[in-house]
């Protein structure tokens, strides 16, 4: 019953229009390296609020779920991938291009995508209910492992370094102890600024770090990367775009592959596309008949790439909606955007906001659904976007990051936040320091810290508490598995690298 | 100093100072007495704190030991100076944005800062002033007009 009452809510004409109005600007923000979706969603979050939370949710899944897609189509037509998502999709995407087929490798990009995230989504309505039931039992205690879950997740998103990967995800739980204290309501860090009492907004920190800090770091580093464009593939008029029933039974497996390996990966907090395309390309190479065609424009590694990253959404959603945990950059935006809705996200939100989060399935399934169409048709058109100067971008987006940030809550002292999550952005990203663990720790600082001081008030400071229950003991071994996996790994790849030379 | 500094260690130094700092103030604004069993609102940041000061200490280390291009050599050749030059110029004229917008609506703050970014990408006048007008135009209406939020700040 909540389904058909979804359905029609959805199908309202106001809320087709922001599904469109979202998929287009995901179109445009995908396609243009450099602009990424947690960058698009976190400029578009200030305009949905004057929005109600189905139409602006609408809008915000339509640019999460397209600027995933059209990462693929500069991956595919200059190498360049859009979105870190695409990164897998230039092994063989662009050899295919370069082969004059163009216009079927975004056609393959397409129809693979919309199926991996069609999947998804049924993984996502199959999974989200369930696992937010287990997390109904869960009490402070269990809280406070599952946010150490989250957390403990920095260390797998530190590709480069772990030491910094912890102190960018440190500095993050540092600004989550901004505003009044969770449980006796006294400042901190406040001083006389009535404006941070509710803490460091997190969508102008977001808007700081993944906008401003990203267009300066562009502006930075403004080299020749205007030599790309010259490479642009060109789209012949009378080309297939259609894979053929021959070509299509080639790529179901790879693309079954794909969005099986992006919905388990994209539900591990702290991952994403850009991981699961790449472990999904390499897993159908191994299963592939023709393996030594990947890398080399094979139409199954295209399709499982395209599959995966997007499969990866309804993956980062499950953890998202079920637990509170973000996935990913984007389901963090989310996450906040849903707060700044007035909903209490985690386990909660499904038993408290049932219809809401129906209404999002169907918008997630709309979504790619107006995808397919429209990624079939303006293939030519978004290749043509990738001609426009990257100054012209990088100039609009510093001045949409302001305005963003300052139309969420009218509030001077979010530009200014903003100002400062700008510079540190830029920093973090010369030096390579990862945002990631950053984001973790803004969001699951506050509910680590609660739930931690609230046992220990129960408890009359007796942290055994901490330790009783089973699924307080499943959330410990999880993390000890999250942290020890990284060096188990390293040492199964060195025993392995021995083996080899051997 | 600054030629044999490399970019990570004076970062690893700023997390030291700042968290330093911040340690600081928590222990003299932040209340040291909770409800029994609680351990107050002072310990978490204090122990984020300290964990900031060692691992900005481990950057430090990690970059002495591993030698990377010293922060001076960020204005090493001609290139790298151009576009680190055209950064702070809009890294400045954004702080300059910020401030004007304060005093002045937000139409003019924002034309300003358009052209002053053209100004910086060496843009021919006339397609500053109309690129300018029509960006600052569009956030206008959209914000303005369409979701009736007030982009004046008092």
């Amino acid at each position: 019953m909540d389904y058909l009452s979804a359905i029609q809510s959805v199908m309202n004409p106001m809320c087709l229009l922001c599904i469109l109005l979202g998929v287009a600007v995901g179109m445009i923000v995908g396609t243009l390296p450099g602009l990424t979706s947690v960058m698009a969603i976190s400029l578009i979050t200030p305009l949905t609020f004057k929005l109600n939370p189905t139409y602006g949710f609408a809008m915000l899944l339509g640019v999460y779920n397209s600027a995933i897609f059209s990462g693929g189509i500069s991956a595919i037509a200059i190498n360049t991938p859009g979105t870190p998502a695409s990164i897998a999709t230039t092994f063989d995407g662009y050899k295919i291009s370069r082969r004059g087929r163009a216009g079927f490798a975004l056609g393959v990009n397409t129809i693979y995508s919309v199926i991996g995230g069609l999947l998804s989504t049924i993984a996502l309505m199959v999974a989200c209910a369930p696992l937010a039931r287990l997390a109904l039992n869960f009490g402070s205690p269990e809280y406070f492992w599952l946010a150490l879950f989250g957390l403990s997740m920095m260390i797998s998103v530190s590709h480069a370094s772990l030491a910094k990967g912890l102190v960018t995800g440190f500095v993050g739980m540092l600004l989550a102890t901004v505003g009044l204290d969770p449980l006796l309501g006294s400042k901190r860090f406040v001083g006389n600024n009535i404006s941070l009492m509710d803490g460091i907004a997190f969508i102008p920190v977001m808007i700081g770090l993944f906008g401003v800090g990203e267009m300066l770091f562009q502006i930075f580093e403004h080299k020749k990367e205007d030599d790309n464009k010259k490479d642009i593939v060109d789209l012949k008029d009378k080309e297939r775009v259609l894979p053929t029933k021959e070509e299509h039974k080639r790529m179901t497996i790879p693309g079954l592959i794909g969005s099986v390996i992006g919905v388990l990966v994209g539900i591990v907090p702290g991952t994403g596309g850009d991981i699961s395309a790449l472990i999904s390309w390499d897993v159908s190479k191994r299963v592939s008949k023709h393996p030594e065609e990947f890398g080399d424009g094979s139409i199954e590694g295209l399709a499982t790439t395209c599959a995966s990253n997007n499969a990866s959404i309804g993956g980062a959603l499950t953890t998202a909606l079920a637990l509170g945990i973000p996935g990913d950059g984007n389901t963090a935006v989310l996450l906040g955007a849903l707060t700044m809705y007035g909903m209490v996200t985690g386990p909660t939100l499904l038993s408290n906001s049932a219809p809401f989060v129906c209404k999002l399935y169907i918008i997630m399934i709309v979504a790619n659904l107006i995808i397919l169409p429209l990624g079939l048709l303006s293939a030519k058109a978004c290749i043509k976007l990738l001609s426009i100067k990257s100054q012209y971008i990088q100039m609009a987006v510093l001045l949409i990051c302001c305005v963003g940030a300052y139309s969420m809550n009218r509030n001077y002292t979010d530009v200014i936040v903003m100002f400062i999550a700008g510079i540190c952005g830029f920093f973090f990203r010369k030096y390579d320091y990862p945002l990631g663990p950053m984001i973790l720790g803004l969001l699951l600082g506050d509910m680590c810290e609660t739930n931690l001081r609230r046992t220990l008030m129960l408890s009359n400071g007796s942290y055994l508490q901490l330790f009783t229950g089973p699924i307080s003991i499943g959330l410990i071994v999880l993390i000890l598995l999250a942290i020890g996996w990284p060096f188990i790994s390293n040492l199964f790849q060195k025993n392995k690298n021995k083996k080899v030379e051997g | 100093m600054l030629k044999k500094l490399s970019g990570n260690t004076v970062i690893g130094l700023l997390f030291i100072i700042i968290s330093g700092i911040t340690l600081y103030i928590a222990n003299t604004t932040l209340p040291a007495s909770a409800p029994a069993g609680d351990p107050g609102s002072r310990i978490f940041p204090s122990a984020i704190c300290v964990i900031i000061m060692i691992l900005g200490v481990i950057l430090i280390i990690q970059s002495i030991r591993k030698p990377e291009k010293a922060f001076a050599g960020t204005f090493a050749n001609e290139d790298s100076k151009q576009s680190c030059i055209r950064a702070i110029l809009i890294f400045a004229d954004l702080a300059l944005f910020l401030v004007l917008w304060k005093f002045v609506p937000f139409l003019i703050a924002g034309m300003i800062f358009m052209f002053l970014q053209c100004m910086i990408f060496k843009e021919k006048l006339l397609f500053s002033v109309i690129y300018s007008a029509a960006v600052t135009g569009v956030l206008y209406v959209m914000f303005s007009v369409f979701l009736k939020v007030n982009l004046t700040i008092h």
